[in-house]
């Protein structure tokens, strides 16, 4: 009986969640570091942390892995499941409606301004949620440089994230050698 | 239909295998495929992509339920969407396995060590990307290469205004999205 509790509790976050991640999977971050670290807790913001870190490194949809993450840690794969389907239902009945009723729906000058409005909205949470896990994440040089790398990399110089994540691990693995050395 | 939906579910299985950098890395993929098959015009891909980033979802997710439905359907949506997620599901799954098991390894933390900072900074990228097309209207700017036009006051205020308040209240984002495209709605 629990488990149900637990699988329909998972699907009615990630709903609300994935019902209001608009303009890109980034924006789950604000929402699941609300909803699953300060509502529910269900994760510690390092744990939240640490599956970004790997849902960036492995290939697949970031924000279903982190879905996935978060829903196999409460309830394995059921979790994952439900948790994932929570996600992407919004979605579905949305885009479903939209593709057959509003054929030109992208082309309303009223839906083109207020979608940017949100965009703005979402630089402002993303910076911001940003922000506070960055607060919990980088101590020390090493952290901070590792950060400011990876930004002019990926967001200025515009090359491909997949050699910042192969760096990192690398990086991460060297400065580990070296303290176990001492 | 049976032989699209097949079509559908193996072209977005693969294409939810590699998704590197976001859903954009996606649309060239999805391209090929759409292409490929005859399943949509160029206009129709257009649409397709402004529709995936103005709704809620994962812009992949969303560009899968769009294709499916358009191509088949409802069963087609559900089969695209289902498809592109499962790899993602099945990875997932099981790396999350083996880190529950071996969570106090040593190799496991020194990874993380470098890779929770690089994805602080690669969120911080993805935000500042979404900046420069939000708030400086580079191409605006291009035009007369007008100061004035450079910066959309706009949308400047409504990202200053969401950040002041994140810091002193203790509202939920979901509110700030609402809110921005209601005000998004009237002044902009």
């Amino acid at each position: 009986m629990k488990e149900k509790n637990i699988c329909f509790d998972l699907f009615k976050t990630f709903f609300k969640i994935g019902g209001f991640t608009i303009g890109g999977g980034y924006v789950m971050l604000p929402m699941i570091q609300r909803e699953v670290v300060d509502v529910k807790k269900w994760a510690t913001e390092e744990e939240i942390a640490n599956y970004y870190a790997l849902g960036q490194s492995i290939p697949g949809i970031i924000a279903i892995n982190t879905a996935t993450m978060i829903g196999y840690k409460k309830n394995k794969v059921k979790g994952a499941i439900f948790a994932t389907a929570g996600m992407v239902t919004p979605s579905l009945i949305i885009i479903m409606i939209i593709a057959k009723f509003f054929a030109q729906f992208q082309e309303y000058a009223l839906v083109q301004s207020g979608f940017k409005g949100i965009r703005a909205a979402v630089v402002a949470t993303i910076t911001m949620a940003v922000i506070r896990l960055g607060k919990k994440t980088i101590k020390g040089y090493f952290g901070i440089i590792l950060a400011i790398l990876a930004f002019v990399i990926v967001g200025i110089l515009k090359i491909s994230p997949i050699y910042v994540i192969a760096g990192a691990i690398i990086l991460g693995l060297v400065k580990g050698g070296f303290t176990n050395a001492k | 239909m049976l032989s699209k939906l097949v079509l559908l579910f193996i072209n977005f299985f693969y294409i939810g295998s590699f998704s590197f950098g976001g859903g954009y890395a996606m649309m060239p993929l999805i391209q090929d495929v759409v292409v490929k098959y005859g399943w949509m015009t160029n206009e129709g891909f257009a649409d397709m992509i402004a529709i995936s980033q103005m709704t809620p979802g994962p812009i992949a997710v969303n560009m899968a339920t769009y294709v499916g439905f358009t191509t088949v359907g409802v069963l087609g949506s559900i089969t695209a969407t289902i498809a592109v997620c499962m790899p993602a599901l099945i990875i997932i799954s099981i790396v999350m396995r083996y880190i529950m098991k071996y969570k106090e390894s040593n190799v496991l933390n020194h990874i993380l060590q470098g890779l929770k900072p690089a994805t602080i900074g690669l969120i911080a990228a993805a935000a500042y990307k979404v900046a420069i097309i939000s708030i400086f209207d580079i191409e605006e700017f291009m035009v007369n290469y007008n100061i004035t036009k450079l910066i959309d006051p706009i949308s400047l205020f409504i990202t200053i205004g969401i950040m002041i308040c994140i810091y002193k209240y203790k509202i939920h984002p979901i509110i700030y999205i609402l809110a921005a495209g209601v005000v998004g709605m009237i002044l902009l």
